[in-house]
């Protein structure tokens, strides 16, 4: 037993030490790609020629009014100047303040994530389980009617916009069943069931696209698994089908599925400016569009930011679980 | 291609709305743009799916709205096309330098999520289709990146590529030659499946309200507004919303068939970074578009 | 075996509790961000989507437009209005004029407080008109022009007017004289996101542009008249689906779109239809080219068909109009009635005497968002060769009311005082008026005529429409239809008083809440 728990602890060691290393060189990947993204970010003010003037001043837009509130604002100092004031304030947390009602970018934001953060995850976990769900039946009952309905409905569910979905779902369940709130959004902390009913729908909207990319992905990746040598050895062996799918198939087939979810959140997290429009959710997206639309650059920029971390950081939670779950796959980097 | 059934179905879906995009405007039955007294009214003979709610006629403005919606996905795809498969060729010849900077660049680019970018970039910069589609085109654009490098890693490696090399042939006759074929058919299923992810985000932004000029139609800007009067038109949203998904079906169907049929070149269509080690070899996985909506 | 097993089991154990509590302390986290003000059970709760809501809560800078009604939960004002549109006591207890007309004392109310315990005295009142008198970014200053000095004086404040005027009292109502807590409105930038006032709630927590929640204030003069204990007011979402909201509780009062009319009442909502004093105009800048030229101007008016507007965008609740407001106010002049009849042939006519080719005429038309109404604009100028393009500008309002624009859409929703709507679009400094320095010749004098006036004179109404009839010839604004402001509400909540133009709380109670 001592032999035991001493090679446990040796393993566990080891194990930690690998998850550091790969946080460490997804990090690296990372640094590169979170500073090139702020400086585009950045660049779109210059880009797109608006100033806060443009925004506050009305009868007195005269060129040296300009020119007073652009200072104020600290525009007329030189780009990179401006750039570096920013990028240390993005450091610090502080995403600069908003043209249009002056309050601080990053409260506004703070007041919206929560909607958007519990929406997003929900959605994840939706599209992660009935996607998992749906491909393992399809691959499993592969080429029967199961398969062939599984198969159908996805090809179906994917072509089909967020917001169409959206709308359907609000049609019937909201307004015609009358199951859930077709709008709004109750916090957490005033009751779970409150706030699930009315994040279930606009989750389920925005599930439909991850749960017909892991489906897919999931259903030919253990096709695939499956027909490869070891199965039939392990077959050959006598291990029971459950024992040769949760421990060997499925750890192989899993990959390109995890894969697919880092690239679906970004996507995720641009659909829901849409959702948040449909079920008048006062959540991030929403306000990345009404900010948009009024020229409030500092508040799309710190939009921006934020959503480049949400990304980067769930990208890195996925290659941590990839590298537990297939470490083959760290070896392509 | 064609002999396969999905082939043949996605190319005469496709070739049906090429054709609306073309001739939409002028095999339009009545001026998308008349208002006339005739308000929200049903299906009728001279109204095959009816009026909106200022008199216009539905089924000329589907037709009409056609046109900017393809020309827009089409314009994603080529753009996307122009920016990722040219530095994916080349990253494989131009050095270590060059093709770190374009691994990190195509990265940072997966990583901005687009409907919102092009939302945030679109509304800055003059609100716009065109913006929009540009700025999409490039985000997209690293698929093809990837798509392009993963077929000529694999080409660069074959052995009568190493040795025309050795023989003292030059990059470019080398691209021309050997590489460009091999690319052609990955880039191919991209670009077919970008063009239904150009119109999912086309649909997406016009539906927002965002680079529609009034009172032109989009099939978006179509499905918003009929929104607003779902009492008196409740089956309208049909029409808009079931083209959009047809188009999209049809891109894919034709990305698959084209996998389907081009077998061994197809295989190079794998995520080199990801999934090589992992992902079976079998053509029919489909690759983890770069967030498709 | 067991040994792999083990530490396999050990690995998942830590990685899932890793998971566990991340995902509970982000739930956390998104419990704690959004709003923590939770409500009693048993609680009269008003939940109001709302299509203005308010930019500015200052009232000085936020101005006389229709967002006054939000400002409303929070500010009370001198006087207000009852059924009949005339002005009766709110803050202010009594007035009275002095003989010749040019000095009017209003006696406010004993012992009522500002919500942060400044005494409500002359003295605020002073305070307050002087702020939107004098403030630099007051969009209320054109409409005090006739207040030269305040005296204060206990609870009497004594207002020495520059010239007779007997509308003052329907002036200094809701929508002109919202008073603000002097103390908080000395740093006017932190009162707008942050409002102080003697009104009937008070603002507990407000998200700029997004949600403000309110509680009832106990202070207020009418307390005993006020049953609603909370209101949160949301911005509303897309028009079509605040029905959708209201049907699943979401909300219990909205302002509601015509085109919706129709799916509230099959959902079961009220809708309750306020009397007001709306009109929608097209504004032209006559300053700008092309309608420095009068024919261009009056061929605009002959292509206006104002009953395809009617037709389209009221569906049964409007009527149309070619003045400032509705054929039923007092101030309507039936002798100017249809001055302009649709004639699109006469339009193209005059643009060709003008010197303009078909198609030769482009234009934009700058909108803050885009609506059927601009779309029928479009068409209709289309018609007659004028070229029309639709811009949607968010910040619309800056350039609007800084006269930059030279074609765009207004709608009022009128005022209290009759000659504020005619000085407001005709007036040389009106905020509706996108031509300014420009006046009609003549409206002047009619209009400083009916503040002569006593309210209550037989010849009122024949001043008031001749100072309309004087209005009217102004090049700058095409009058096209009226259209009234439609609310939807759950059963539960009890009628609201059909006072014109306003949303008064008084005696509205919400159901068994």
């Amino acid at each position: 037993m001592a032999v035991d728990s001493a090679v446990t602890v040796a393993r566990l060691r080891h194990g930690a030490v690998r998850t550091l290393v790969t946080v460490a060189k997804s990090v690296a990947i990372v640094v590169p790609v979170f500073l090139l993204a702020t400086f585009v970010t950045f660049a779109l003010r210059s880009l797109s020629g608006l100033s806060p003037a443009h925004i506050q001043l009305g009868e007195e837009a005269t060129p040296e009014a300009v020119a007073r509130v652009e200072s104020q604002w600290g525009l007329d100092q030189p780009f990179l100047q401006q750039y570096w004031d920013w990028f240390t304030g993005l450091l610090h947390g502080d995403l600069g303040t908003s043209w249009v009602n002056g309050a601080e970018v990053s409260t506004l934001i703070g007041l919206g994530l929560g909607v958007s953060v519990s929406i997003a995850f929900l959605a994840m976990g939706i599209g992660i389980v009935a996607g998992f769900v749906l491909g393992t039946v399809a691959a499993l009952r592969r080429t029967t009617w199961i398969d062939r309905a599984i198969t159908g409905f996805v090809t179906i569910v994917s072509v089909m916009p967020a917001f169409v979905v959206g709308i359907v779902l609000v049609t019937i369940f909201a307004v015609g069943l009358g199951w859930f709130p077709s709008a709004g959004y109750v916090p957490l902390a005033e009751g779970f069931s409150p706030w699930l009913t009315h994040i279930l729908l606009p989750a389920i909207a925005l599930s439909f696209d991850v749960v017909a990319d892991v489906a897919r992905q999931l259903r030919s990746g253990l096709i695939a698994a499956y027909r490869e040598n070891y199965v039939s050895g392990a077959l050959v062996r006598g291990l029971g089908g459950r024992r040769i799918f949760f421990v060997h198939v499925l750890r192989n087939a899993m990959g390109p599925a995890l894969a697919t979810l880092g690239l679906k959140f970004p996507a995720l997290v641009g659909a829901s400016v849409v959702t948040e429009w449909i079920f008048g959710l006062q959540g991030f997206g929403r306000f990345a569009n009404d900010s948009a639309q009024a020229g409030d650059v500092p508040a799309v920029q710190g939009v921006l930011v934020v959503s480049i971390l949400m990304v980067v950081g769930f990208n890195l939670v996925v290659n941590l679980v990839l590298a537990r779950v297939t470490p083959a796959s760290q070896r392509g980097v | 291609m064609l002999s396969l059934p999905s082939g043949r179905i996605a190319v005469g879906l496709l070739i049906l709305i090429a054709l609306l995009a073309a001739l939409g405007p002028v095999l339009a039955p009545q001026d998308p743009l008349a208002t006339s007294d005739n308000t929200l009214a049903g299906v009728s003979g001279a109204h095959w799916l009816g009026t909106d709610y200022l008199g216009r006629d539905t089924f000329s403005r589907l037709l009409a709205g056609s046109r900017i919606s393809v020309l827009a996905s089409l314009e994603v795809a080529l753009v996307a096309l122009g920016v990722g498969a040219v530095p994916g060729i080349l990253s494989v010849y131009l050095g270590r330098v060059f093709e770190w900077g374009t691994l990190r660049l195509a990265d940072t680019l997966v990583a901005l999520p687009f409907l919102l970018f092009a939302v945030a970039v679109t509304a800055l910069l003059g609100n716009g289709l065109t913006q929009a589609m540009l700025v999409t085109g490039v985000l997209v654009s690293p698929l093809f990146y990837r798509v392009s490098r993963a077929a000529t890693l694999t080409v660069a490696r074959s052995q009568y590529v190493e040795a025309a090399i050795i023989s003292g042939a030059s990059v470019g006759w080398v691209v021309r030659r050997h590489v460009w074929a091999k690319v052609l058919p990955p880039i191919a299923i991209a670009l077919a499946q970008t063009i239904g992810v150009g119109f999912i985000i086309v649909s997406s932004l016009t539906f927002l309200g965002i680079g529609v000029q009034p009172p032109a139609p989009t099939w978006g800007g179509l499905l918003a507004s009929d929104l607003g009067y779902l009492d008196y038109q409740p089956w309208a949203p049909l029409a808009p919303a079931l083209l959009i998904m047809v188009t999209v079906w049809a891109s894919n169907l034709l990305a698959d068939a084209i996998r389907d049929v081009s077998g061994e070149a197809g295989r190079a269509f794998v995520d080199n970074r990801r999934d090589a080690r992992t992902a079976s070899n079998d053509p029919s996985t489909p690759l983890p578009l770069g967030g498709a909506r | 075996m067991s040994l792999r097993t083990s530490t396999r089991r050990l690995r998942a154990a830590a990685l899932g509790a890793t998971l566990a509590l991340t995902l509970s302390t982000t739930l956390a986290a998104c419990g704690g961000d959004s709003t923590a003000a939770g409500g009693g059970g048993g609680d009269a709760t008003l939940k109001w989507a709302s299509s203005y809501f308010p930019a500015h809560w200052d009232p000085v800078v936020s101005g006389s437009g229709a967002q006054f009604r939000q400002l409303a939960l929070v500010y009370a004002s001198l006087t207000r209005t009852d059924e009949d549109g005339k002005a009766v006591p709110d803050l202010a207890e009594s007035w009275d004029y002095n003989d010749k007309g040019d000095e009017v004392t209003f006696h406010l109310r004993d012992g009522l407080k500002f919500s942060d315990g400044t005494p409500v005295d002359a003295t605020a009142i002073k305070d307050a008109i002087e702020r939107a008198q004098k403030q630099e970014n007051s969009a209320l200053f054109g409409d005090l022009t006739s207040i030269k000095t305040v005296d204060a004086d206990g609870l009497d404040v004594v207002l020495h007017l520059s010239q007779v005027d007997y509308q003052i009292p329907q002036l200094l109502g809701e929508r002109v004289l919202q008073v603000a807590s002097p103390k908080a409105a000395a740093d006017p930038e932190k009162l707008d996101q942050a409002p102080i006032g003697a009104g009937p709630f008070v603002v507990k927590q407000l998200v700029p542009g997004t949600k403000a929640v309110l509680e009832k204030n106990p202070d207020y003069w009418d307390a005993d008249n006020i049953h609603i204990d909370k209101v949160e007011l949301t911005s509303a979402p897309d028009a079509s689906t605040v029905v959708n909201g209201l049907k699943t509780g979401v909300y219990n009062f909205a302002d509601l779109d015509p085109s919706q009319a129709e799916a509230a009442k099959k959902a079961g909502l009220d809708v309750f239809v306020q009397p007001g004093f709306n009109a929608s105009n097209i504004s032209l800048n006559v300053n700008k080219a092309p309608f420095d030229n009068d024919k261009v101007v009056d061929a605009v008016r002959y292509a206006v068909d104002r009953q395809e507007f009617v037709d389209k965008l009221t569906f049964g609740y409007g009527e149309v109009t070619d003045q400032p407001f509705p054929k039923e106010y007092v101030a309507y002049d039936p002798q100017s009635e249809d001055a302009y009849p649709y004639d699109p042939e006469k339009a193209k006519k005059l643009l060709t005497e003008a010197g303009y080719k078909d198609g030769e005429i482009k234009l934009d038309l700058v909108i803050p968002a885009a609506t059927p109404e601009a779309e029928i604009v479009q068409s209709q100028l289309g018609a007659v060769g004028i070229d029309v393009e639709i811009k949607v500008d968010k910040n619309w309002a800056t350039p609007f009311f800084a006269k930059d624009l030279t074609l765009s859409l207004y709608g009022t929703t009128g005022r209290d005082s009759a000659v504020q709507t005619l000085t407001a679009h005709f007036g040389p400094d009106g905020p509706l008026n996108l031509s300014t320095p420009y006046e009609p010749a003549g409206f002047e004098a009619a209009v400083a005529k009916v503040r002569q006036t006593p309210l209550d004179a037989d010849d009122y109404a024949d001043v008031l429409q001749a100072a309309t009839r004087a209005g009217l010839e102004s090049k700058a604004l095409v009058f096209t239809y009226s259209s009234p402001n439609l609310f939807t509400k759950d059963p539960s909540i009890s009628d609201l008083p059909a006072n014109p133009g306003h949303v008064d709380w008084t005696g509205v109670t919400i159901g068994d809440d």
